[in-house]
């Protein structure tokens, strides 16, 4: 790579060496980002236009079927009135506002108690973090070990505590099973984040509130919580997008012994995503799924960017932090 | 959250503050302590449950004693060779998770760096770019990808994996971004008087202690890809599937064609086995490595 050049001119030199420096560092710039730009082209922004064009199509095989033409807007009009679609997105977007903050509380409780100083640290973290690296499929046979109606572990418990012991959880309450497991799954990831954010407070700024008498409360809040906020950003702006994208699991997750794509999955739990690939897959409408998958990416970059800009009122980045 | 305030100032200081304990930070700690084992209780629950109901009987539900009697340790054997040979699908995953996750990673430092610790024109709007790539649904991607797969012949084969490694990923470039902006200047001052270039300085200085970012991003991208279901449910034939997909559908009794559930539980947690592992031993690199602490000494 033609990256290697020295940078020495930076310092102190004429106008015409800095411009030349500032060219050559653009140049290592984009050549240290070159493989992420080919894949950008090869893997989104092809794709992307693709769906696009599919989705003004009617297209209803993976070949270029020969009446393949051109129908304008159809498929938004018809996902317009398409009430299961909107409740799909509906559906969606409950997960992601009842994960989301659920997965933040949870993720930034737990690096808190694991960043005590308590004994046996290596042990507590690997057994809250575990669940993180069971692959999907395990997850989902687990779970459905434990929300299973006859002996079931949710059964046993809530039966031990006076309560039903045999309700049939993945069909009565799918919403709910399938938001423990994703909570179960997802809280050890950022754990390991925040720890690593609450490690990067100076220690010497707790010392300095302690000394002018903070309680632990106000310490959390004028010295933890305003250092942990581009913490807590990139947790909230992760989180929104992996909720948002939640598919496999409400699969895995459907009560029947089926799996794949011909399973039953609970309509409540049905997301927008899976909602355009059964189209796709089961209906065999390119077009059609591919026009709803349009139409979440425009929601969601709207969300996104909302979230995103919001961050100027409440992120607090220090000084260093810039880089320069 | 008053617990985590206490618990979030007592890092280095603790050792020279053991003494001074009084009966209230007492009191704490053993709050601390109950709180920690619940948690730990509840997120081991379900795993352990999963493992005791791998060895009951092969054809009877999830019913009866909480520990099963007698266990039927001989699921495992038949989770391995009974139906399918597991160890074909093992490597199947192996390879599968290698050229998806190693060359990703290195992309993603690569690029993390560049927009850390480099200027150039359009930087700042190439990062936002970046980060709003995140938030692109995998569905429209995955559809007109799926359908270029198929028809360019890459169908049925393991190209996509490797294309999906290359390009890394967006969430990693967040993460070194963040990590490498945090870096102090002077290090960059310092590499350049010495005439280190920022390939130089990015494999001799930032990488070496990356060790925190990289155990992240390896173990986060690296059990993902292992335990990738979706995309090579649609894209592989069976003979290439990784266990992800062959445990989920593999186990139906020859017969009646009924799922077997302990069996299923038992390929699904030997198939586990492997990404645990991983973690168990990256995961001390997971706390060292970190970049002040470099400096400080």
């Amino acid at each position: 790579m033609a990256t290697a050049e020295t940078p020495r001119a930076a310092t102190a030199a004429p106008p015409r060496r800095r411009a030349a420096f500032r060219r050559r560092e653009t140049f290592a710039f984009y050549g240290f980002l070159s493989p992420w730009l080919l894949g950008f082209l090869a893997l989104t922004s092809v794709p992307l236009v693709l769906a696009f064009a599919m989705s003004l199509s009617n297209l209803t095989t993976v070949n270029l079927h020969t009446n393949l033409h051109y129908v304008g807007g159809q498929n938004y009009t018809r996902a317009y009135h398409d009430h299961e679609m909107w409740y799909s997105l509906e559906r969606t977007g409950i997960l992601m506002v009842t994960i989301v903050p659920l997965w933040i509380v949870t993720q930034l409780g737990l690096a808190m108690i694991l960043n005590a100083g308590l004994k046996f640290l290596g042990l507590w973290r690997t057994l809250f973090y575990i669940a993180v690296v069971v692959p999907v499929v395990a997850k989902a046979f687990i779970w459905k070990a434990v929300f299973a109606q006859d002996g079931g572990l949710m059964s046993r418990v809530i039966g031990a505590l006076g309560g039903s012991s045999n309700t049939d959880w993945l069909l009565d309450h799918p919403t709910a099973s399938l938001v423990m497991l994703l909570v179960w799954g997802g809280a050890g990831i950022g754990m390991l984040i925040f720890i690593a954010g609450l490690k990067g407070i100076p220690e010497e700024l707790y010392e300095v509130a302690r000394i002018d008498g903070a309680s632990a409360v106000r310490r959390f809040c004028t010295v933890t919580l305003p250092l942990l906020t581009p913490v807590i950003m990139f947790q909230l702006v992760w989180g929104l997008f992996l909720a948002a994208n939640v598919f496999i699991e409400p699969i895995l997750l459907s009560p029947g012994l089926q799996q794949g794509f011909g399973s039953t999955v609970p309509t409540s739990n049905i997301t927008v995503n899976i909602y355009a690939l059964q189209r796709i897959f089961i209906d065999g409408d390119f077009g059609y799924g591919a026009a709803i998958a349009w139409i979440f990416v425009l929601l969601l970059l709207i969300v996104s960017a909302l979230v995103f800009l919001s961050g100027r009122f409440w992120v607090f980045y220090g000084k260093e932090q810039h880089g320069k | 959250m008053t617990r985590g305030a206490v618990a979030a100032d007592a890092g280095p200081v603790r050792r020279r503050r053991r003494k001074r304990l009084r009966p209230a930070r007492l009191a704490t700690r053993a709050v601390l302590y109950a709180f920690v084992v619940a948690f730990a209780a509840i997120f081991v629950a379900p795993i352990v449950w999963g493992f005791f109901n791998s060895l009951r009987d092969l054809h009877l539900g999830v019913s009866g004693p909480v520990v099963p009697n007698p266990a039927h340790w001989s699921n495992y054997h038949y989770a391995w060779s009974g139906i399918f040979p597991f160890s074909h699908y093992l490597w199947n995953t192996v390879v599968l998770t290698f050229i998806a996750t190693v060359p990703a990673v290195i992309t993603s430092a690569l690029a993390g760096y560049a927009f850390a610790r480099m200027r150039a024109r359009g930087r700042n709007a190439l990062f936002i770019f970046v980060l709003a790539t995140t938030f692109i649904p995998f569905s429209i991607i995955f559809i007109p990808f799926f359908w270029v797969v198929a028809n360019i012949g890459m169908y049925s084969t393991r190209w996509p994996w490797l294309i999906w490694g290359i390009s890394g990923q967006a969430f990693l470039i967040f993460l070194f971004r963040q990590f490498y902006a945090s870096f102090p200047a002077e290090l960059d001052d310092a590499a350049a008087i010495d005439g280190a270039g920022h390939l130089r300085t990015f494999l001799q200085i930032y990488l070496p202690n990356s060790a925190g970012p990289l155990a992240v991003a390896f173990v986060l991208l690296g059990t993902g890809w292992w335990g990738e279901y979706i995309y090579a449910s649609l894209l592989l034939p069976d003979q290439l599937l990784p266990l992800g997909v062959k445990v989920a559908t593999g186990y139906n009794d020859p017969t009646s064609q009924i799922v077997l559930i302990p069996a299923t539980l038992a390929g699904a947690l030997l198939f586990t086995l492997p990404a645990v592992l991983a973690f168990l031993v990256l995961q001390k690199k997971l706390t060292r490595g970190i970049v002040t602490t470099g400096l400080k000494g």
